[in-house]
């Protein structure tokens, strides 16, 4: 049976480190999850040392390893788990080390022996163990250096003189090494026990957990920062919608205007008329895109609440325009509003007028489209109500949805009246519905009292 | 010889109308002219200023508020009210103003597009 205090050996295959240690009954979970690590790296158990182990860091052609000191020194759990493991092993210098194949840095340390290392010190990588756990990827735990045949002649207990040493590899989840959690005392250590090899484990598993939610959380803070950019973008898309394509609009609706001044011909005024009209579709549209990049792309509608908004002369405004420009339909009006409504009325008129539009444009043509409205004690309702092909089914949940439009009766829009309508709803704490059936299509508003 | 039974015909006041879009300056001149005022016009702000330190007979300045130019129509409706107190001021603009506090004191805001009755109705109020 092999000396129990023999817990490693760089220069021999894993095959034989992991029957050791099996025969050492000793920490063999720790040791087959090492040569799983080695088979999900691509390299079998008795593959060559190096291959597969390089930090994606290190791929990448870079290692900041500063950085790295950093991030160890952000997990406030590193100086309990060395003070534990201190306490638990009686052994009197723990650290975390930063392991590269030039490099050793230390990242934290608890320091009882006075051993002189302190976070981002340094040494001579070549000179420490870890540098073969590096590429082993197994831990290494010597209780007595001197009985150690593997060890006693070792250079690196005789250059820093200590007798205990334990040593066990951090791999972040990606399955690249870090660096080691590790320990030494210049007195030998009852070291060779499961609970040991299991805490160790176990904390170098925490680091890396760790070390890998500080690397989400710096992802999702720079995702957080593509949000701002974006936001300024869409400020940048406002200003071009609202300024620079309404700019050229209002030129044309003043020149039209001008030109009816005139006195033109008849022909002339109605071409003049043609082009006002396009002019104002052409602003409603530019209106109705402004508000969906204020809605959907954030920022929200900003409502200019009037607590005692009047909303009967505000309806018959809405329909009296509505009614001009549909001649040949009837709108019924029936109004219960005795209370004033807070809400935006400029919004609540733009909601009315798309429902009531909207109805217009695809409610059997010869039956009048309903509109009734009332407020009490609950809150304010308006619903809408035409005749005609009832909404399939499958259409009314996207009824709402931007830029929705129901192809077969496609009219020109864009298809966000009913959008922003439900946005200007959501805005004021309401809901906005639609209910449809064979003998009747309804939208209702209700926005309760706050 | 006759005697004039109303003194001295009043004069017209001048509206200064500031727009760097040609057609929507035309336009808002047309209306001005159109409610019984003379009317001058400027392209952007520092036309404006020149124009103001030209002359001493205008007594409404009537700006679109988004200018190319080194000032806008805010800064420039601030600037007047700086250094020619007594004239009056109308700002428009197709937003309506994020702050109405940038508008100096006894200064009129109206959002495009405005009704040209609008317009010659404040000034006739701030002529007054």
């Amino acid at each position: 049976m092999a000396d129990p205090t023999r817990r490693s050996l760089s220069p021999l295959s894993s095959a034989d480190l992991i029957r050791r240690i099996h025969d050492n009954g000793l920490a063999a979970n720790v040791i087959s999850e090492a040569v799983a690590r080695r088979r999900i790296d691509g390299v079998g158990p008795e593959g060559g040392a190096t291959i597969g182990q390089e930090s994606s860091a290190k791929r990448s052609g870079l290692i900041d390893l500063a950085a790295d000191v950093a991030a160890i020194g952000r997990i406030s759990a590193v100086p309990s788990m060395l003070d534990v493991i201190c306490r638990t092993t009686g052994m009197g210098f723990a650290a975390v080390a930063r392991v590269t194949d030039d490099r050793w840095i230390v990242c934290a340390v608890r320091d009882e022996i006075s051993f002189g290392l302190q976070p981002g010190g340094e040494l001579k990588v070549e000179t420490t163990i870890c540098d073969e756990i590096r590429d082993s990827r197994v831990p290494v735990i010597i209780d007595h250096v001197d009985e150690d045949p593997d060890f006693c002649d070792h250079h690196t207990p005789r250059m820093y003189g200590f007798q205990s040493y334990i040593s066990m590899p951090i791999f972040r989840s990606d399955g690249s090494f870090f660096g080691t959690l590790c320990a030494i005392d210049p007195k030998p250590a009852q070291l060779n026990r499961p609970e040991v090899a299991s805490m160790f484990r176990l904390f170098a598993d925490l680091v890396a957990f760790y070390l890998d939610a500080q690397e989400r959380a710096a992802t999702n803070e720079a995702a957080l920062w593509d949000e701002r950019q974006t936001a300024e973008l869409r400020e940048q898309f406002i200003a071009v919608l609202g300024h620079d394509l309404r700019n050229p609009l209002a030129s044309i609706e003043a020149g039209s205007a001008m030109l009816l001044r005139e006195g033109l011909s008849s022909k002339g005024t109605m071409i003049v008329g043609h082009v006002q009209t396009s002019v104002k579709r052409m602003g409603a549209l530019i209106n109705d895109m402004l508000d969906f990049a204020r809605g959907r792309l954030g920022g929200g509608f900003y409502l200019t609440r009037d607590p005692n908004a009047l909303l009967t002369p505000l309806l018959e405004q809405v329909v009296g325009e509505l009614q001009s420009a549909w001649p040949d339909s009837a709108i019924v009006t029936d109004y219960a509003i005795d209370r004033a409504v807070n809400c935006d009325p400029n919004r609540i008129a733009q909601l009315a007028s798309n429902l009531i539009g909207n109805a217009l444009k695809h409610g059997a043509l010869n039956i009048p489209v309903r509109v009734s409205a009332s407020s009490d004690e609950r809150g304010f309702e308006l619903s809408v109500v035409n005749e005609g092909e009832p909404i399939e089914p499958a259409v009314l949940g996207r009824l709402f949805q931007p830029f929705f439009r129901v192809a077969q009766r496609s009219h020109q829009g864009l298809g966000l009246g009913l959008y922003i309508a439900s946005e200007i709803a959501r805005a004021h704490g309401g809901q906005l519905e639609v209910d449809s059936t064979r003998e009747r299509t309804r939208f209702t508003l209700r926005i309760p009292n706050d | 010889l006759g005697i004039d039974p109303q003194g001295p015909s009043p004069k017209k006041p001048v509206v200064l109308v500031v727009e760097d879009e040609p057609l929507i300056l035309m336009n808002a001149m047309e209306i001005v002219a159109d409610g019984g005022f003379e009317t001058i016009g400027a392209a952007n702000a520092d036309q404006a200023i020149r124009i103001l330190e030209s002359r001493d007979d205008i007594s409404v300045v009537f700006t679109d508020v988004n200018m190319p130019g080194s000032m806008d129509g805010l800064k420039l409706a601030r600037a007047v009210r700086g250094r020619w107190p007594p004239i009056q001021i109308i700002v428009t603009s197709a937003f309506r103003l994020a702050d109405e506090g940038g508008l100096p004191e006894g200064g009129r805001f109206f959002k495009k597009p405005y009704a040209p009755s609008q317009i010659t109705k404040a000034i006739r109020e701030l002529t007054a």
